[in-house]
């Protein structure tokens, strides 16, 4: 295999995000694990949503959909199916992965495609300037909370280990070599990889500072990754900010049952379709 | 034998649309076209369903009118449905059931048949379910089917049954031994043997997605559509594609914009609810160029509306649904061969024109069989996408602005060919861009490469007579019985003209314009409230023409639209 320049990645477009965006080490970090892993950039597809993070297709040289809002997973989903050599990477925000597109977090995770889905989690709205988010923690006044938020947060961890996700985990703009690190184990892991990444918002998020987040966060012990009761147990830490690998194990993808079914339907050769026309003979 | 509406209605859960349908397969073996239609409730177990088959040497175009053979299982409807029958037709019923009134035994010759079903099921047999097999039975004796055809279909549909064969038999018996025949009804088969299909509108789609390429099919459950998936769900893995069932209608054109991006041909198919929920995705496989075909198998509605029944109410939402101007292709075919056709098209159009195709069919054309001549599938030419060649010559630019609007694609995996594709407004290269050129050129692109489509396709079929006094035009399911209609009207000495547009969006309007001057007065008809196709025509061609519109959960009956043209030109006549 040919060795591979950091530069090759580079999408023509430049990224529009603010200064300090928590994003930014999420896309050098996808740059540095392209070039490790020599990907080819054909071989490579970003999907997204809407939202800030959601941009992040157009500054990789590779393929990208930038689709509709909340619709990133299933539309990754139907990408890989198609052509599974294909290295499917879905990214998405806190806003179009645990709200609008939340239902789909469930059902991808419970099928397992091998799909990498990035989350960077802000906490908040980030792109229509700074709204209560799935992820926010309760009180919090933002713009369309002006007497404080009323709900709890969702647990993105805990419902990724609850819904079948066969690799869990947590990183951190603010430590980019872990980030890289697991964004490594991830693209190694056959199956639906997720890692929630908490990735501040220095414009509009004045609590989650990189220096409050960065007090708050600890790495996960060692510990078996497949021991799920254990890895929920530290999922539901109240700080929330166990950075690391919380759960791996190894089960079927949806392609890999995909693919038995089609064999098994083809064991005695590609079907014809005048046969099927005479099944509807009168 | 000319031409005989054979109805059974019953509750639902009572058989009464397996008995139905092995009588019009019955009918399809001895060589007689048959079109069936059905209705039936929403729920799975009670409320009145209805089956309803005719039966003809020749091909059948509609539903028809009224009743030959009525069977009623059930006593609910015996009223409305006798009321129904012709002059020397022959009503069937459960013996207990017997107490019709004396108007129906009195008002037209009918010959009635009080027939002992749950007696024999439940005494004789023990097996209250199989009331529809007694009566088949019964029917077989009387009407002269063969007998063993009708056990090998029973079989078929029933395989594990075995009681369904006993009671069958039991009917058989009773009808040879017990029944003195004072019908003229008797459907032996026709000698003659040609080269027919026997299939539904939803399953004339499936085939013909297979057919037409179609590869990865995403949905969600939905009546009337449901089939479609069924089908392609045990036929799709031979051929090297898959079905996945997603978790709504959101993830199902999700997941299919996605196969499709990667180089699939990918279908969906769903009903108004579903493509309501798709609307959004629609917008998106206009705006990013991305082709895909979804099938709208329409139901009344609005809202959850009447899931079971008929309509033609989704006009506006296939052609405008979608924020913003997303212009996309709607089809409409009118018989189930005209499924296959225009379903194999769609996967060509959509591939040519790199946008949705939407092919709007209904419950009455998706869920009723049809005899068909044997189609050549093979022979309808497909085609793929414009490709990207990587020959060194230009740099590549997804949305390159041609003459035609089409740009060529890449697909992923691809080397040279990477780009990213976007809703939002994106320059020649896919990268945002929000410039007022960019946003003018990029709508104009859009809309102009579908602008020769009225001319290369079959967009519309014309009948009846040129220089006629009433223009008639319609889309979908109705044709059947608008041509009907015609045959009868000209038969009366008036001169009727029918058009069909098979292309919804874009409206052939100059084909449209050549209808309207060649007659002297013109009227939509269509299965909705407001008439949505005349509204199009109505502000594309500044006429103000007459509708027909019934909104009642069924199709058009032949009659209602013959005396519709009788009234039309009869008032054209009195202002003359």
């Amino acid at each position: 295999m040919t060795k591979r320049s950091i530069l090759e990645y580079r999408g023509e477009v430049s990224p529009v995000w603010c200064s300090f965006c928590g994003d930014y080490a999420v896309l050098n970090s996808l740059y540095q694990v392209f070039q490790r892993k020599k990907l080819a950039p054909e071989e490579i597809v970003l999907v997204s949503g809407i939202g800030c993070s959601s941009r992040l297709p157009h500054f990789v040289n590779a393929y990208g959909f930038h689709g509709v809002h909340g619709r990133t997973l299933p539309t990754a989903m139907g990408i890989k199916l198609a052509n599974p050599q294909l290295t499917v990477i879905a990214v998405a925000g806190d806003g179009d992965g645990f709200g609008i597109g939340l239902g789909h977090f469930i059902h991808t995770a419970r099928k397992n495609p091998d799909l990498k889905y990035l989350v960077m989690d802000n906490s908040l709205y980030a792109q229509t300037k700074g709204q209560v988010s799935p992820t926010t923690c309760p009180h919090r006044v933002t713009p369309s909370t002006p007497y404080g938020v009323m709900e709890e947060p969702i647990n993105p961890i805990a419902l990724a280990i609850l819904s079948g996700a066969t690799f869990v985990a947590r990183a951190y703009s603010g430590k980019p070599e872990l980030l890289t690190e697991l964004l490594l184990q991830a693209i190694d892991h056959p199956g639906f990889a997720f890692i929630q990444i908490i990735s501040p918002c220095v414009t509009f998020n004045p609590t989650d500072t990189y220096r409050s987040l960065t007090q708050k966060s600890y790495l996960v012990s060692d510990y078996p990754l497949e021991d799920r009761v254990k890895a929920l147990e530290l999922a539901q830490a109240e700080d929330r900010m166990a950075l690391g690998l919380f759960y791996r194990v190894r089960r079927p993808t949806i392609e890999e049952a995909v693919r038995e079914i089609v064999e098994a339907a083809q064991r005695e050769g590609p079907a014809e379709l005048a046969g099927l026309v005479e099944e509807f003979n009168v | 034998m000319e031409d005989i509406i054979l109805r059974v209605v019953g509750e639902a859960g009572e058989g009464v649309i397996s008995l139905g349908e092995i009588i019009a397969r019955a009918c399809a073996r001895l060589s007689y076209h048959v079109l069936t239609y059905r209705t039936y409730p929403a729920e799975i177990r009670g409320g009145p369903t209805m089956f309803q088959v005719r039966i003809s040497p020749d091909p059948v175009l509609s539903q028809g009118d009224g009743v030959d053979i009525l069977l009623a299982l059930n006593p609910a409807s015996l009223e409305s449905d006798g009321a129904e029958l012709r002059t020397g037709g022959v009503f069937l019923y459960d013996a207990p059931d017997a107490n019709v009134s004396q108007e129906i035994k009195d008002g037209a010759r009918i010959i009635h048949y009080p027939l002992p079903l749950t007696e024999i099921a439940t005494k004789e047999l023990n097996y209250y379910l199989g009331k529809n097999m007694v009566a088949l039975g019964i029917m077989t004796a009387l009407f002269g089917f063969p007998y063993n055809l009708i056990i090998e279909l029973v079989y078929q549909r029933y395989p594990k049954a075995e009681k369904n064969l006993q009671a069958l038999e039991a009917g058989f018996q009773y009808g040879k031994l017990h029944l003195e025949k004072r019908d003229q009804f008797l459907l032996k088969g026709r000698g003659s043997k040609e080269d027919r299909l026997i299939l539904t509108g939803n399953e004339a789609i499936a085939l013909a997605a297979l057919a037409g390429g179609c590869r990865f099919f995403a949905g969600y459950p939905i009546t009337p559509a449901t089939e479609i998936m069924e089908w392609l769900a045990q036929k799709l893995p031979p051929f090297g594609g898959i079905v996945l069932q997603m978790e709504d209608e959101l993830a199902a054109l999700a997941a299919v914009l996605g196969a499709s991006f990667a180089g699939k041909k990918a279908m969906t198919a769903t009903s108004g609810p579903g493509l309501s929920l798709m609307s959004e995705l629609l917008g998106l496989a206009s705006m990013a160029e991305l082709p895909v075909v979804v099938v709208d198998v329409q139901r009344a509605g609005p809202s959850t509306g009447i899931p079971t029944k008929t309509e033609q109410s989704d006009l506006n939402l296939a052609c405008l649904g979608s924020h913003g101007e997303a212009p996309r292709i709607v089809l409409a075919p009118s018989t189930v061969e005209e499924c296959l056709y225009y379903t194999i098209q769609a996967f060509n159009l959509a591939d040519i024109y790199q946008t949705a195709v939407i092919l709007l069919t209904d419950q009455f054309l998706g869920q009723r069989l049809e005899t068909i001549p044997k189609p050549e599938l093979l022979s309808i030419p497909r085609h793929d996408r414009l490709k990207y060649l990587a020959n060194g010559e230009a740099k590549f630019l997804r949305y390159r602005l041609t003459p035609t609007g089409i740009s060529p694609v890449a697909f992923p995996g691809e080397a040279g060919g990477m780009h990213v594709i976007t809703g939002l407004e994106h320059n020649p290269a896919g990268a945002p861009d929000y410039s007022p050129e960019t946003h003018q050129a990029m709508m104009a692109k859009r809309f102009k490469k579908l602008e020769p489509l009225p001319q290369t396709i079959e967009a519309r079929k014309a009948f009846g007579d040129q220089e006629a006094e009433l223009g008639i035009i319609g889309w979908g399911s109705s044709q059947g019985a608008v041509q009907e209609a015609i045959s009868q009207a000209r038969q009366a000495g008036y001169r009727v003209a029918a058009l069909y547009l098979k292309l919804l969006y874009p409206l052939p309007i100059e084909q449209i314009r050549e209808f309207i001057r060649s007659v002297k007065k013109i009227l939509i008809l269509e299965g909705n409230y407001t008439g949505q196709l005349a509204r199009f025509i109505r502000s594309e061609l500044l006429i103000n023409p007459i509708q027909l519109n019934i909104c009642a959960g069924r199709p058009f009956s032949p009659r209602e639209v013959y005396s519709k043209i009788e009234d039309e030109i009869m008032s054209l006549h009195q202002h003359m």
